[in-house]
């Protein structure tokens, strides 16, 4: 019976093999409709002393359908959404419901220049499309309850020396998903975001694996700061969820963060690694953040953080990916303790990153009293097929 | 069970085929950015840009004039007498400009529906005066269309890669993979691969071939153009 159910299961994925992503074109205007369907089995190990008992679930995690357009050398747009998310009433911000709605003009010489609202161009993990990760889950940190991934704005952007060397300049609501609702909070400040990447010797794509083998050692070196100071009113708060899970996605006061990533691939292996810190410096010295530590010590500020490195090997001729993960952040240099996780992956490719079966393992190493987890360890199996 | 599952695992290994790694003699820098396409017209090269540009370069690349820009995204080219033809990957066009007069051209359409960004890859001419078109990947599509651009037929290649350039030489077909980083000589009987090169170059994306047997690989990504030896490939 197990060896019929397997092999009807290897027959179901390896149908699809040719997959149907498609496009229109007049000769000027081109279009191509393609998106994505994933689902996975969630199994958690719950701590002994937690009273949230929830557990073990499928998951429809991605219902994505993308348009992408064009017209002519010069002008881009796309359109993206998760018709999984989108019908929920609160915003994930790792897969929200909207997840691209932008255009791009490219016929400037001195930079190409994006408006609407997308992924906000500050770490290589977040820019790193999801679909070509063998996780079914980004870093912690990354993953956009800390800070935002998604955002309206401007962003002017300039390639350099056959797109080795990217700079990218923007300006956001800063209000992050949650500016979809349509107001910015009452100061009406905005947020300054950047980022610049030097590639050599070619450039790279935002990927995690090295799928295709590359025939020479490739590294990318990127940096990205973000700035925002939005001092409330007395009595005022700022949008319901817009802070986020943890209540740190802004901050009443000024929020300046910076971050370095890398990547080097080769012949296969890949090595991923990223930090970031946040300085948080709330206007009222004696912010609950602050812990009530006194102002000599603190100088008023508080710091959120965090590293991730990431190993990744992609056996070709087994089309499999192989992927071990540690991360380490702290959500309030404070408080004692820090956050550690290490994760596993793998992934068999059908019809590479289109049709994948990943399977995930997440241990918790340990956690900071701020916000104790109810699990300790998390296993997720499941398929993605992109059309 | 398990034999089943060994020969399901080392299948990729069992169709072993001829393999050569073959080493360039010299490098050249491509004073073009973004190079996606080369080939040989007399004593020049004409490079193709993903800017939408058209390129005479001198044979040793020092120097280079614009034909023609503003085309939409050329990824293949192919010459012949007075004609440039140029395949565009996201518009399905067939582009031909005429070297003594580039800035009178004619666009062809040939429709594809597949990916956007896969697209037309390749494009060059057979023995018999026809057009062969090659899709980049997912899947590539080897298209015979006639001299007037009428399709005559297509066939689905089960190539290990994608395809970015086609050239013939001594009446065989090469196809040039970026992804694979290997030139694969083809049966055109078949549609099978006779033999397979491989080299350490990255971004691989044009291939041509002088009268003599030297082969000549272009990468868009290095900026560079690299030569092999004289050869009967």
């Amino acid at each position: 019976m197990v060896r019929k159910l397997i092999f009807s299961m290897m027959g179901v994925f390896a149908c699809g093999l040719i997959t149907a992503q498609v496009s229109l074109t007049n000769g000027v205007n081109s279009l191509e409709i393609s998106g994505s369907v994933s689902t996975y089995y969630n199994y958690r190990i719950l701590d002994s002393v937690s009273t949230e008992k929830d557990k073990n679930r499928f998951n429809l995690r991605d219902a994505q359908i993308q348009l992408e357009g064009r017209k002519g050398k010069n002008w881009e747009y796309e359109l993206q959404v998760d018709l999984a998310d989108l019908g929920i009433g609160s915003v994930d911000p790792e897969n929200p419901g909207l997840m691209d709605a932008w255009m791009k003009y490219k016929g400037f010489s001195w930079f190409d220049i994006r408006l609407g609202y997308g992924k906000l161009a500050w770490s290589r993990s977040s820019l790193t499309p999801f679909s070509y990760s063998a996780y079914w889950q980004r870093p912690e940190f990354l993953r956009g309850s800390i800070l935002s991934r998604r955002d309206i704005g401007l962003e002017l952007s300039k390639e350099f020396f056959n797109q080795r060397l990217v700079i990218i300049g923007s300006v956001y609501n800063g209000l992050g998903e949650v500016s979809l609702r349509g107001d910015n909070d009452v100061t009406g400040a905005l947020e300054y975001v950047g980022r610049i990447e030097f590639a050599w010797p070619i450039a790279m794509k935002y990927r995690e694996t090295d799928d295709k083998h590359l025939r020479k050692p490739v590294v990318n070196i990127g940096m990205g700061g973000r700035y925002t100071e939005r001092n409330l009113p007395q009595g005022e708060l700022f949008p319901s969820s817009a802070a986020g899970e943890y209540g740190l996605k802004l901050t009443n006061g000024r929020k300046c963060s910076f971050g370095a990533d890398g990547v080097f691939m080769y012949r296969g292996l890949s090595i991923n690694a990223e930090f970031y810190q946040s300085v948080n410096t709330p206007q009222d010295t004696a912010s609950a953040y602050l812990q009530g530590i006194t102002f000599a010590k603190t100088k008023g500020v508080y710091k959120t953080g965090g590293f991730v490195v990431q190993g990744n090997y992609f056996i070709k001729p087994l089309k499999l990916i192989l992927s071990a993960r540690y991360e380490n952040y702290n959500l309030n240099d404070l408080l004692p303790g820090t956050n550690e996780r290490i994760s596993g992956a793998i992934a068999y490719q059908f019809d590479g990153f289109r049709s994948m079966i990943k399977l995930q393992t997440l241990h918790i190493l340990q956690f900071e009293n701020l916000r104790p987890p109810d699990w300790t360890d998390q296993f997720r199996i499941g398929w993605q097929y992109m059309f | 069970m398990r034999t089943i599952l060994i020969l399901f695992v080392f299948s990729s290994f069992l169709n072993a085929q001829d393999v050569e790694r073959i080493f360039p003699k010299q490098k050249i820098s491509v004073p073009v950015e973004e190079p996606s396409d080369v080939c040989i017209k007399g004593n020049e090269f004409i490079v193709v840009s993903d800017k939408g540009d058209v390129f005479s370069l001198s044979k040793d690349f020092s120097q280079k004039r614009l034909l023609h820009a503003n085309l939409s995204d050329p990824e293949g080219v192919f010459c012949s007498g007075d004609s440039i033809w140029v395949a565009e990957e996201r518009s399905r066009l067939v582009t031909q400009l005429l070297y003594s007069n580039p800035a009178a051209i004619r666009s062809v359409e040939i429709p594809y529906s597949g990916g956007r960004n896969k697209g037309y890859e390749a494009i060059c001419r057979n023995s018999k005066g026809n057009w062969l078109l090659f899709t980049e990947k997912e899947p590539v599509w080897m298209i015979e269309l006639d001299a007037q651009f009428h399709e005559i037929g297509r066939a689905i290649l089960q190539v290990p890669g994608d395809v970015s350039s086609a050239a013939f030489y001594n009446g065989q077909l090469f196809l040039l993979s970026d992804e694979a980083a290997c030139v694969w000589k083809m049966d055109l009987a078949t549609n099978k691969i006779l033999k397979t090169y491989t080299f350490n170059i990255l971004n691989a994306e044009g291939l041509c071939f002088e009268a003599d047997g030297s082969m000549w690989i272009l990468s868009d990504a290095e900026q560079n153009i690299y030569q092999f030896e004289k050869r009967q490939w």
